[in-house]
């Protein structure tokens, strides 16, 4: 993706962990490396009858970016960091924090403050037929209005992902000890697409722009918002590089919610916010005249 | 890369610029260079804050105090220079700055173009170097009925399609002054900037020409190296001018095919034209004659 980075671990099988999830990204030893992370990872080691598990840590250029229990959860936190400094760079692209995916050849963007849930959605949207385009980040291209997919494998929040049972991910010991990292900005797992019985989407023009709350217990319903809403809120709280777009963003806020169709989505559940953006948005609202 | 820089110097300026999208914070310890690269950049100085890269100017260790101390000029933390001369460093900021925007900007489809305005709509000139774009830029700036938008730096928004001002002073070696009749004693730059660089500077406001907003383009004109004969403007297809604004873009892999989009939604919204014969002035003249 135009960039290069170096990992070492202490232990190979954390290697092989992130090879499953970013192999594809993987280059000869010759290139110059422009960030370099490090993990200490510990295995877990009897102690008679007792399993003591091992304590991971992850540094970036000799900063602690990690310190926990589970090489997972490790390799979320240095995917994440390694796709933040990869789309911190990609100004080509009008970003926005969101999610979102294809169905049926149009893109659905989920645009909202960054909030843990997002991947999840994105997750369930994979799994209920959507092509995946991005669970925290989307990318706009301002020439031709499409969305463009990250390549990178979904962060789903460490507590979320037993709602993915299926996947059969181990849930993570807490230990009391540690501090724990504040929301949004929670330990993920790293799911690829194709876990989730999906593929990455081809760029797709913006055809339905939601915004979800996350209300867990609440109805789950769309509400409707005006076009003039639509844009101001696409502008004001999803917006990513607002410094470099200015007010060029609003202009294609604009564009977008003229051609897309706009609500605001109330989740209570996951599983009905899903069926509600597979099944009734696109038979509901229909593409945009 | 754009952080505070170490403590130490005792900086005298200490400003903030954005030329595009690309922001620089400058550091300069010596108040005469400060005061040149105020000159130089002034019409892109915002308030003190975070930059993409930061430049600094500074007396190496153990020459602070000197009568006359060896300074180093560093961009983004690469030394571009050391002397003890005011305008080799000067010059290396100046140099370094301008060489970073089109590498490092990415949110505007730059074409190697001088780029004016008139009555609302933009002219765009894409060429090679020495196909006259600066000196026709100027002289379209001298007719007083353009204003400013760049002399190298044709900045396009993807978003609009529109033409946004990189308003650099227009830069020419000495040597180049000759061909530009009683415009010596328009200039300020050796008036008004204490460090005297090796070239002359022209701001729009030195011709009595402003500044411009973004616009929409209207008018693409390809100038040529073939300087024979009386000006003549040959029109050309969209397909052309396409095709010469690709060849001459600075940044055209950062979009690839999707620029190719741009240049054509560009170039269909506005009349193409090749332009040769004729001196600049000549040139300018034509084009002020004609494109209205």
């Amino acid at each position: 993706m135009g960039d290069h980075f170096s990992i070492r671990s202490t232990d190979p099988s954390f290697i092989e962990l992130l090879r499953g999830f970013i192999g594809s990204f993987r280059t000869g030893s010759g290139e110059s490396d422009w960030y370099l992370f490090s993990a200490d990872a510990r295995p877990d080691r009897r102690l008679g009858q007792k399993t003591i598990r091992g304590k991971h840590s992850l540094y970036t250029s000799g900063l602690l970016i990690y310190s926990g229990l589970s090489m997972d959860e490790m390799a979320g936190r240095l995917i994440r960091v390694l796709r933040d400094r990869l789309t911190g760079n990609a100004h080509e692209f009008v970003q926005l924090s969101g999610a979102g995916v294809v169905l049926d050849g149009g893109a659905l963007l989920l645009p909202s403050a960054p909030s843990q849930h997002l991947p999840l959605l994105a997750a369930m949207l994979v799994r209920a037929g959507g092509a995946y385009v991005g669970d925290e980040i989307l990318q706009i291209d301002p020439i031709l209005r499409q969305v463009h997919p990250l390549p990178l494998p979904l962060l789903i929040d460490t507590e979320d992902i037993s709602l993915l049972a299926d996947l059969g991910r181990e849930p993570v010991p807490e230990l009391r000890s540690m501090e724990q990292p504040k929301e949004p900005l929670t330990n993920r797992r790293p799911v690829n697409v194709h876990e989730l019985g999906g593929h990455l989407a081809d760029p797709a023009p913006v055809r339905w722009i939601v915004f979800p709350s996350f209300a867990p217990g609440a109805p789950t319903e769309f509400l409707p918002m005006s076009r003039a809403e639509a844009t101001f809120h696409l502008a004001s709280t999803a917006l990513l590089n607002r410094d470099i777009w200015r007010d060029r963003a609003l202009h294609l806020a604009r564009d977008l919610t003229t051609t897309a169709t706009v609500a605001r989505l109330v989740v209570g559940s996951a599983e009905k916010a899903v069926d509600l953006l597979t099944v009734s948005l696109p038979v509901a609202v229909g593409p945009p005249a | 890369m754009g952080g505070m820089p170490f403590p130490g110097p005792d900086w005298v300026a200490r400003d903030r610029y954005r030329l595009l999208s690309v922001s620089f914070n400058v550091y300069v310890t010596d108040p005469v260079m400060a005061e040149s690269i105020r000159w130089l950049l002034g019409g892109f100085r915002l308030p003190l804050g975070e930059a993409t890269y930061s430049v600094e100017i500074y007396p190496l260790h153990g020459d602070q105090g000197n009568e006359w101390p060896l300074y180093r000029c560093v961009i983004g933390g690469v030394v571009q220079t050391e002397s003890w001369y005011g305008h080799d460093l000067v010059g290396a900021a100046l140099q370094g700055i301008y060489e970073l925007v089109p590498k490092a900007t990415r949110d505007f489809l730059l074409l190697h173009a001088g780029a004016v305005v008139r009555g609302g709509a933009a002219l765009l000139l894409p060429g090679p170097p020495n196909s006259g774009k600066s000196s026709i830029t100027l002289e379209l700036l001298r007719t007083g009925d353009f204003a400013y938008l760049s002399d190298e730096h044709g900045a396009i928004d993807p978003v609009t399609t529109r033409a946004y001002p990189f308003q650099r002073p227009i830069r020419f070696d000495q040597d180049a002054l000759g061909l530009f009749p009683g415009l010596e004693g328009q200039l300020a730059d050796r008036r008004e900037m204490p460090v005297r660089l090796m070239w002359r500077f022209v701001r729009a406001e030195d011709v009595g020409a402003e500044v411009a907003r973004p616009a929409e383009v209207r008018w693409i004109v390809l100038p040529t190296r073939d300087w024979d004969g009386p000006p003549r403007l040959t029109p050309v297809s969209s397909a052309q001018a396409v095709a010469e604004m690709a060849r001459n873009c600075f940044n055209m892999h950062v979009y690839g095919v999707r620029g190719v989009y741009l240049l054509a939604r560009v170039a269909g919204d506005a009349k193409a034209f090749r332009l040769a014969g004729g001196t600049p002035r000549e040139r300018a003249a034509l084009l002020a004659e004609r494109l209205r």
